[in-house]
């Protein structure tokens, strides 16, 4: 008994061999019992799994669980989508609200700040232009600044979309 | 498999409550019996077959055809299960967890020499491998066929026999062993 067909006892049971494959094996199994002995305790192990799975069974509850779930994370999701589209409208309507009120006055403000920050800039040139050594300082309070804001901003973004 | 399941599961796709709540009840015993084959544990097979079917409802528009429901179904839950084996696997680097286990095999071992009983077979099922268990609980409890079971786990035939055939063998030496220690 030299030629033990041991890799395919398993695929034989489960009768997934070729003709050729069982013819084969059937013949060794005639005349070998370690092979033989083997085949029955497949078959037997076989039958035990299947038997002790059948009994397994989810709980009772299990269902209704999984549909009450369904349930609310729908009617959640609603929710929150219908709250999403709330929102952009309810600050557009109060923008309206609040320019339609104070629109004048608003367009009043508006131009005398701009006309404010035109003049410093203007002034500020002038100032810079005739000392030319206030450039250096000027310069780096510039970019210190957009880092500062750039980082503060990218803080902000963050906290906001956890 | 008949054309009643298939008209099923075309609602249920549609986004069918009512459809998906049949699924539900005719699958619910065959993934729970897989995660808890798998996972040994009946509160987290509780909790992947939730999962399966929480997963199976949102996914089940993207579903090809109706045809692929059952294995489409088993992918899921097997992606679920070794999810959940890989999240243990990490948390037994914990030495509690870890003397726990030990525990609890020694505990069976002397309860086995105690009542002089062999191991039943799903606790020597336990001790085979992931692969091995996952192989067997596919073919004996799923019922899936060799070619099923290579496109499920997507392997090549020969593969499923070979691992089938390995894992088998594996356990029959598990109960052997547990025979010897009477
Ligand atoms: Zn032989």
């Amino acid at each position: 008994m030299s030629d033990h067909p041991t890799e395919w006892l398993s695929a034989y049971v489960d009768q997934e061999l070729d003709a050729a494959e069982r013819e084969q094996v059937e013949r060794h199994l005639e005349q070998c019992e370690s092979c033989l002995a083997t085949v029955t305790d497949l078959i037997e192990m076989q039958a035990q799994i299947a038997h002790f799975y059948r009994q397994v069974e989810a709980p009772e509850d299990l269902e209704q669980t999984i549909m009450k779930v369904l349930d609310t994370e729908s009617t959640s999701s609603t929710i929150t989508r219908a709250g999403s589209a709330v929102i952009p409208l309810f600050g557009v309507a109060a923008l309206i609200v609040l320019f339609s009120i104070y629109g004048s006055i608003l367009v009043k403000l508006f131009s005398f700040v701009l006309q404010l920050v035109i003049t410093a800039a203007y002034v500020m040139s002038h100032v810079i232009a005739s000392v030319p050594a206030l450039w250096i300082p000027v310069m780096g309070l510039a970019v210190g600044l957009t880092l500062i804001s750039g980082l503060s901003l990218r803080r902000i973004l963050r906290s906001s979309a956890q | 498999m008949d054309e009643e399941l298939y008209r099923i599961i075309r609602e249920a796709k549609q986004g069918k409550k009512d459809a998906f709540a049949i699924l539900v009840r005719r699958f619910k015993d065959y993934v729970y019996r897989y995660a808890y084959g798998m996972l040994g544990d009946r509160m987290e097979a509780e909790d992947v077959t939730q999962e399966a079917f929480l997963k199976c409802y949102a996914a089940l528009p993207r579903l090809e055809n109706e045809f692929s429901f059952v294995s489409w179904l088993q992918r899921i839950v097997s992606n679920l299960c070794s999810d959940h084996l890989k999240k243990r696997q990490k948390e037994k680097t914990k030495p509690i967890q870890e003397t726990l286990s030990q525990m609890e095999i020694s505990e069976a071992r002397q309860r086995h020499s105690a009542q002089d009983l062999k191991w039943t077979i799903e606790e020597s099922l336990k001790q085979l491998s992931p692969d091995h268990r996952q192989i067997i609980l596919l073919h004996d409890v799923q019922g899936f066929r060799y070619e099923e079971i290579a496109q499920t786990l997507e392997i090549p035939v020969g593969t499923v026999k070979s691992r089938l055939n390995a894992a088998r063998l594996a356990l029959r030496q598990i109960m052997k062993k547990g025979e010897e220690e009477e």
